[in-house]
């Protein structure tokens, strides 16, 4: 059957480039600084929030969540594996709006909610690639192990 | 400046300055690889 979805337009496309490359450079820039110390850290100033970052990085979870940061940026940049990297950034992003609504600033009351929204509607514009994970009833299972490697991954889209 | 640096963390700022570059190699490159 012939694929009659409507294609997105020219700046369409180029807007979502646009908000990709930007979540995407935020990401690896947050992930990278971590590790290397080039701009100032932002531990939150609420009790609460730096109470919760404090025992993240004492247990080395906050290291895990930057690493992933790292990864998601550099896959978001080049366009390799979004809709997967952005599920992944999701549970980080949820983190950092609940953190910055704790104790808003004039600055935090943005950026918080501002960066899951950026997640979200990048997920929304590549809302094609999760629909197969929308069903309610799964009734036959073909577990990996079970399928051919090269139908493991879906072929780069050209377009 | 300071205006930008109220609203924009130093992270924004940069994000922002790498997305406008990657957006404008991207419109150029699709523009020179376009039939005419």
């Amino acid at each position: 059957m012939a694929d009659t979805t409507p294609r997105v337009g020219l700046f369409t496309r180029y807007a979502i480039a646009f908000l990709r490359y930007f979540f995407g450079t935020h990401a690896l820039v947050s992930g990278l600084n971590y590790f290397l110390h080039f701009l100032p850290d932002r531990i939150p100033a609420d009790p609460r929030g730096h109470a919760f970052v404090t025992a993240m990085i004492a247990t080395g979870l906050f290291g895990v969540i930057k690493v992933v940061e790292v990864v998601v940026g550099l896959g978001l940049l080049t366009g390799r594996f979004v809709p997967l990297l952005l599920v992944a950034e999701l549970p980080i992003s949820i983190t950092i709006c609940g953190l910055a609504l704790q104790a808003p600033t004039p600055r935090s009351i943005i950026s918080g909610p501002r960066e899951l929204l950026l997640n979200l509607l990048l997920m929304v514009a590549y809302g094609q690639y999760y629909l197969p994970l929308l069903r309610s009833f799964c009734a036959e299972i073909r577990p990996l192990w079970r399928l051919p490697p090269h139908e493991w991954f879906w072929a780069p889209s050209r377009s | 400046m300071r205006f930008l640096d109220n609203l924009l963390s130093k992270y924004d700022q940069f994000a922002l300055g790498v997305a406008a570059v990657l957006i404008v190699i991207r419109i150029l490159r699709d523009r020179s690889r376009r039939p005419r």
